[in-house]
């Protein structure tokens, strides 16, 4: 058992940098629209994906976001990797109503390919910090953002912390099955990272008060590029509507 | 257990993002006085670290620890709450893990239903003893949270399996997996009540009518999603359309009369529509990253 | 007789970033070697991939006459040791006597042995009043001994130590260098202070700032300070 539990441990954190190595090297058109854009048309594109189950309409909207991600050098690829489980687990859970409606798993899972892809392209796009000055100048609440913001670095912090830890469990592992499974110190080995977190975590807040730590506004003015992205997805929304 | 986008009918994800922007609102009211402490920031992460681990559960589906109601008990009902808000919006805004439409309804379900009958349950059994009652929390509170899921997903139509599907699926093997939830909750909480009891110690007491308030309005939201659906305001932009009487043949015969060769199929028709929507597409993404550039 | 040997090893991180690159060397048995280079030359990760923590991105490493792989990688554990810089990221049991026991309970020591061991261990590195203590409580110097003592203590035939006496106090730091230098095995050490070098190793190994190795010999290097400011570490 706890071959398994070290093994997902170790998957999830793998999993987990993926995601926090950020793409931004090469920066694309969409990098370079407003993060408060971006939210929004996010919203309306995966307004777009989900209210409809026509066929053309939501491949429409697959093939803008495709063209939106090869523009922007974001990678297929990647994209493909980080939505595939969802979009086939979608798509074998509505499968046994394909006797009832053949392309109903297939409308289904292009919806749910779309929107998970709509998602992507923000989040491979922006970073977490222009997400909390964007939310923070839309007038979300400040303690709100600066709780966002708080929980974020802290999972950083915590990731390093399981991460060392595996590093240090696998340069001592000396035997294929080790005795010290999780489970038998299970609660005990939990609440100890739990409480030298904590610890940790106490000094960082120390850290943080010597430094101050507000989220700095988007102060940042429209330019040209928003507005043709805004445009672009005015006339998505149009053709969307029409098609 | 997070609700990707897609499931839910816009009605009913729309009911539910107004039911957890209020009790949201009332939480974030009521710890304004409050600095967010560092535990709050530690248990955000590891809740979210614990939810990563996904298993496997037979019948296609997963489950995962979800932690609402050891964040109730660890931070009280209110910063539990938030904590638990912040770590799905974190979810949903870093790793696409649950949709941003249906954001209100993971809210709801995990930050919400789960915390607050977690917190108030390991209040009421906390006389029997803490890992009892901690245990029974986690248990309840991953349950119930299910049970909302299962509601929320079975009574949109885009989803085509019913309630009838979807309550049991949801609520049985949460009710499982529950007892390892109640476990987790239980070793936790005790193993930090006998190292550091004050963490323990330090929360305000909620107030009675807002309690009160809240438990209302988890009770009726099922019935709140129930009438929207019965409203069936899904599907604004189709209706739209219908009124703009854009029926699918006029675009392509007023845009494009060159097409509209008596017996052309009308399958050709809208392909060559999507093509010129698409080709226009990326003339503006085109013109986006020269501007991208200059900027 | 060669212990550790690297034809050509590149290492990237995921991110893309350089950890170090093309780097051929060879430990023999018995050798004591130190590895010098400046804060981010690689020095840690050519460290990683000498123990088999790392795989290399390009190029080969075998020790022990393997090549680590999945099925003979505890094999390579048992008998290299390696112990990290940051003694808060290498220790994670409850208590210090779980640090010292933890890899022989693995290979199934019995009690007597264990108990032996510990007390052998505990009054080596005077760690006797702090072995029911959480290791992360513990000041620095006594971390790094805790980490040091809990590899010994399986006598593994390889030491692989990243700055084994940073942020280490002169008693400590005498202690754990009296304990190396009795050390029978193959040693390697990494570090930036060249005093510790000049005491332990006979062989030295110059890494730069491009992730590369400068230039190999013996304790000489350590005097060519002209060599060393180029390359960063004074």
């Amino acid at each position: 058992m706890h071959v398994i539990l070290e093994k997902s441990l170790k998957e999830a954190s793998k999993y987990f940098q993926n995601f926090f190595i950020h793409e931004y090297s090469e920066k694309g058109a969409l990098h370079a629209v407003d993060a408060r854009i971006k939210i929004f048309t996010t919203l309306v594109l995966i307004f777009l994906s989900i209210s409809t189950f026509e066929p053309q309409k939501i491949i429409f909207i697959i093939l803008t976001l495709t063209a939106l991600a090869k523009l922007s050098k974001i990678s297929l690829k990647k994209i493909i990797t980080r939505i595939w489980l969802f979009s086939s687990f979608s798509f074998t859970i509505t499968l046994p109503l394909f006797f009832q409606d053949p392309l109903y798993p297939f409308l289904f899972t292009l919806r749910v390919i779309a929107s998970l892809t709509a998602i992507q392209l923000l989040i491979m796009s922006t970073s977490f910090s222009e997400i909390c000055s964007a939310l923070r100048s839309l007038h979300a609440p400040k303690i709100f953002v600066s709780a966002l913001w708080i929980a974020y670095r802290y999972i950083l912090l915590m990731f390093q912390e399981l991460i060392s830890i595996f590093m240090a469990r696998e340069s001592r592992r000396v035997a294929k099955g080790s005795h010290l499974d999780l489970w038998r110190k299970g609660g005990e080995s939990i609440g100890l990272f739990f409480i030298r977190s904590f610890e940790k975590a106490e000094r960082v807040q120390l850290a943080m008060l010597a430094r101050g730590d507000e989220i700095a506004y988007y102060r940042g003015r429209l330019r040209k590029v928003d507005f043709i992205y805004l445009l672009l997805l005015t006339f998505v929304v149009v053709w969307w509507v029409v098609i | 257990m997070h609700i990707p986008d897609s499931y839910l009918d816009i009605s009913v994800a729309i009911v539910f993002i107004l039911l957890s922007l209020s009790v949201l609102t009332l939480s974030l009211h009521r710890l304004k006085k409050e600095k967010l402490s560092s535990l709050f920031g530690i248990v955000a992460a590891a809740i979210f670290a614990a939810q990563m681990l996904n298993w496997p559960i037979p019948g296609g589906t997963s489950a995962h620890f979800v932690g609402g109601a050891l964040a109730g008990i660890l931070l009280g009902p209110y910063a539990g709450c938030l904590a638990m808000t912040v770590v799905l919006t974190i979810q949903a805004l870093v790793f696409g893990d649950g949709g941003l439409i249906a954001w209100g309804a993971n809210v709801w379900n995990m930050a919400i239903v789960g915390v607050f009958s977690g917190y108030y349950t390991y209040k009421a059994l906390e006389k029997f003893g803490k890992t009892f009652a901690s245990f029974i929390a986690g248990w309840l509170g991953i349950t119930l949270a299910a049970l909302f899921a299962g509601f929320e997903v079975g009574i949109s139509a885009s989803f085509k399996y019913g309630l009838q599907i979807t309550l049991p699926v949801m609520g049985i093997w949460h009710g499982i997996l529950g007892i390892v939830e109640g476990a987790i909750t239980a070793g936790v909480v005790s193993y930090i009540s006998s190292r550091r009891p004050e963490i323990l110690e330090n929360r305000a007491p909620a107030g009675k009518i807002a309690v009160l308030g809240i438990l209302v309005m988890v009770i009726l939201s099922p019935l709140f999603a129930y009438t929207a659906e019965l409203v069936n305001y899904s599907e604004p932009l189709e209706n739209a359309a219908e009124l703009l009487g854009l029926p699918d043949y006029s675009v392509y015969s007023g845009l494009l009369p060159d097409y509209t060769v008596p017996g052309l199929d009308p399958y050709f028709g809208t392909l060559i529509t999507g093509a010129i929507g698409t080709l226009v597409v990326l003339a503006l993404a085109y013109g986006m990253v020269k501007y991208a550039r200059n900027s | 007789m060669k212990v550790i040997k690297t034809e050509r090893v590149s290492y990237w991180y995921p991110d893309g970033s350089i950890g170090i690159d093309d780097v051929s060397l060879e430990i023999k048995r018995g050798e004591r070697v130190g590895i010098i280079g400046a804060n981010g030359s690689g020095k840690s990760t050519l460290l990683f991939l000498l123990g088999g923590l790392l795989r290399p991105t390009k190029g080969r490493v075998e020790i022990l006459g393997m090549e680590p792989n999945k099925r003979n990688i505890e094999v390579i554990r048992r008998k290299v040791g390696i112990a990290f810089q940051n003694p808060d990221e290498f220790l994670f049991n409850p208590s210090v006597r779980d640090e010292l026991v933890y890899v022989p309970l693995q290979l199934n020591w019995d009690e007597k042995n264990l108990e032996r061991a510990v007390k052998k261990y505990s009054e080596l590195f005077s760690l006797e009043n702090f072995l029911d203590k959480p290791p992360f409580r513990l000041s620095g110097g006594e971390k790094k001994k805790v980490e040091i003592a809990s590899i010994l203590i399986y006598e593994p035939e390889v030491l692989l130590l990243d700055e084994p006496t940073s942020s280490v106090d002169g008693k400590s730091k005498r202690l754990i260098l009296k304990l190396l230098k009795d050390f029978e095995g193959t040693l390697v050490v990494a570090s930036h202070e060249t005093d510790i070098l000049r005491e332990l190793v006979d062989r030295i190994i110059l890494l730069n700032l491009d992730h590369k190795v400068e230039v190999e010999g013996g304790r000489e290097i350590l005097e060519d300070f002209e060599l060393l400011e180029e390359t960063g570490v004074l």
